[in-house]
């Protein structure tokens, strides 16, 4: 059985895709098999992000709908074994994502691979409430920013009411923060909620703090996940999250160190 | 030159280029969909079935075919390109 | 088994019931929203009364109360619900129907933290009801205290007609209804409203006070209005005369 994790965060523009592309990556590159699932349907992003858009030809409602076969559907990953893509429809809208459907879609990958990543759209309406409906843990995707927060704390609440795992009283779902975007200098100046801050109001566990950095976009550019870059603050970083998720003890890095100084990327110092 | 100049010169050219291949996949990506927007369902599995075709003869690969379908007043027009590989020996099965 | 709401009548007193429905709809305007509401006519101080259920019903709509059925009552009771299309129950044993003193929400009573007190998950926009949750229209009575140890997220709403007991964090833009006191024991950011069924002796008390709203019987206080001294302390807050007291414990 496959262990669901939704990566969410009520507002959009946090690091969702980027999160859901860098932890599936980092867990297939840890020999897990892995599938990442775009729940997004009608802006599918997860598939340019990851750089396999030119190899969509079926999606996930093409299988709700049974129009496509699930193998078929399925977009092996070109960088990294083990992993799959299960690309959004970009023409249909998110009424498509029936329960039922969804449910069948994600109990047959469940018996193939070892962890389902489910990449959640923005806001909290059918298409989120579908991606949380069976998850195990939750990647709360925050940044450091009074909206931001409010709107992962609205999530949770939803985690707790509205997920399977509620309604049928089960074991609550895990919840993980991720914090991104997280700029250290500016914290320093006070113009920035710190690590501290947004642990406190939202009160669950820190899986990780994904610094701002330039490479991120570079990645989502080229179509490669930023976990690949291996020498990039953001991906050392989500690295880092990959094996705090894995239960690995993992000292958090990138919280107090200025930027590394053009001698350190010289000389290749690691902070 | 100094030497900083050197490593900003450098980072500059790897950002652009990071940019100009984010272009290019963009425009792949837009035209594709915009044709795509009034494109009947079938199309995708119909590309896979033409594909499977091509391949019985030549080994082409998902790149090298592409459909458009464009509809003006009242004809549709259904446009089929194979690019085939160089060398390949057509015919032969 | 279904759990449906009660209404308890004292007294059969159309303005009196208008303004108690407009007291508590002020107070929770979601409270209601078409559940089905059973009225109890054991504990009519004069059971012989005359109650035209017509009437009744119609006034109760006008507040989104869909009356289904009575409980007991007489014979003209029964004959008046019938025309009025209402059900009847049979009258509830003495047993199971709780009926406290005003001063309910007071009394320190440990020894029966049970069933009711148990740590339910709450639901989205949901207000929770425990099975016989009576609400009475002419004296408040209270339910057993109740317990809620999971964080109240942003969008949460949780309503308790007794005391609440929160042991975790309640955020910014959640909120908080008890008919009796309110008890928090984490960081209190959302909404606090006590004594929401018109009991102006009910206490808000918060080990770390940051509420953004807190009110008493309909008394309200906005979090700009507040003392800053308090800000992160522990505090409490009570009605004395007509005004609204916000005090460090």
């Amino acid at each position: 059985m496959a262990k669901i994790i939704v990566v969410t965060s009520g507002k959009g523009g946090v690091g969702k895709t980027t999160t859901s592309a860098a932890l599936s990556t980092g867990l297939a590159m840890q020999g897990y098999r892995t599938v990442v699932v775009d729940f997004d349907i009608g802006l599918r992003n997860l598939d340019l992000v990851l750089g396999c858009e030119r190899r969509v030809v079926y999606d996930f409602i093409n299988v709700i709908n049974g129009e496509a076969a699930l193998h078929q559907a399925l977009i092996k990953d070109k960088h990294t074994d083990n992993l799959f893509i299960l690309p959004a429809s970009q023409t249909r809208d998110k009424d498509a994502l029936t329960p039922e459907g969804v449910a069948e879609v994600l109990e047959a990958l469940s018996r193939e691979f070892d962890y389902i990543i489910c990449d959640s759209p923005a806001g909290i309406e059918r298409g989120a409430l579908m991606a949380l409906y069976h998850a195990d843990e939750a990647i709360i995707t925050t940044n450091p920013e009074v909206s931001s927060v409010r709107d992962s704390d609205r999530i949770l609440g939803i985690l707790h009411s509205k997920s399977k795992r509620a309604e049928l009283n089960l074991e609550p779902i895990r919840e993980h923060l991720l914090l991104t975007r997280y700029d250290p200098a500016r914290v320093v100046r006070g113009d920035m909620l710190s690590v501290e801050d947004v642990s406190d109001i939202l009160a669950i566990p820190l899986l990780g703090v994904i610094p701002e950095d330039p490479a991120v976009l570079k990645a989502s550019n080229q179509g490669t996940p930023v976990i690949h870059l291996a020498d990039s603050d953001a991906g050392s970083a989500y690295d880092d999250a990959v094996r705090r998720l894995l239960g690995q003890d993992c000292p958090m890095r990138f919280l107090n160190t200025p930027r590394k100084g053009l001698f350190q990327r010289l000389f290749g110092g690691q902070s | 030159m100094s030497l900083l100049e050197v490593f900003r010169s450098k980072q500059k050219k790897n950002e652009h280029n990071s940019a100009a291949i984010a272009r290019e996949r963009l425009q792949i990506i837009v035209t594709h969909e915009r044709a795509g927007n009034n494109t009947p369902d079938y199309i995708p599995s119909m590309k896979q079935d033409i594909l499977e075709v091509v391949r019985k003869y030549v080994s082409v690969s998902e790149e090298h075919v592409s459909i458009t379908f464009e509809s003006q007043k009242d004809v549709s027009i259904l446009e089929l390109n194979v690019t085939l590989p160089e060398n390949c020996s057509v015919g032969a099965p | 088994m279904v759990t449906l709401m009660t209404l308890e009548l004292y007294r059969y007193d159309e303005n009196l019931l208008r303004q108690q429905f407009q007291g508590l709809l002020a107070n929770a305007p979601r409270f209601f929203e078409n559940t089905p509401v059973v009225v109890g006519l054991e504990h009519l101080h004069n059971p012989e009364d005359a109650i035209d259920l017509k009437r009744l019903a119609h006034l109760c709509a006008g507040f989104g109360i869909n009356l289904i059925a009575i409980r007991g009552g007489n014979s003209q009771h029964r004959r008046s619900a019938a025309e009025a299309g209402l059900a009847c129950l049979a009258a509830q044993p003495q047993a199971v129907t709780r009926k406290l003193p005003a001063n309910a929400p007071q009394r320190n009573k440990t020894s029966s933290i049970g069933k009711n007190a148990k740590v339910t998950p709450i639901h989205q926009n949901e207000m929770a009801f425990d099975e016989q949750a009576g609400q009475q229209a002419s004296a408040p009575s209270f339910e057993e205290p109740k317990v809620i140890s999971t964080p109240v997220r942003s969008g949460q709403q949780v309503y308790h007609n007794g005391d609440l007991i929160l042991t975790g964090p309640v955020s910014a833009g959640a909120e908080i209804l008890a008919g009796g006191n309110i008890h928090a024991y984490g960081p209190f950011r959302g909404r606090a409203l006590a004594g929401v069924n018109g009991n102006s002796k009910a206490r808000i008390f918060c080990t770390h006070f940051e509420a953004e709203l807190v009110s008493i019987h309909g008394h309200y206080k906005l979090a700009v209005s507040m003392d800053k001294s308090l800000w992160k302390k522990a505090v409490q807050v009570y009605m004395d005369q007509d005004s609204l007291i916000l005090k460090r414990l």
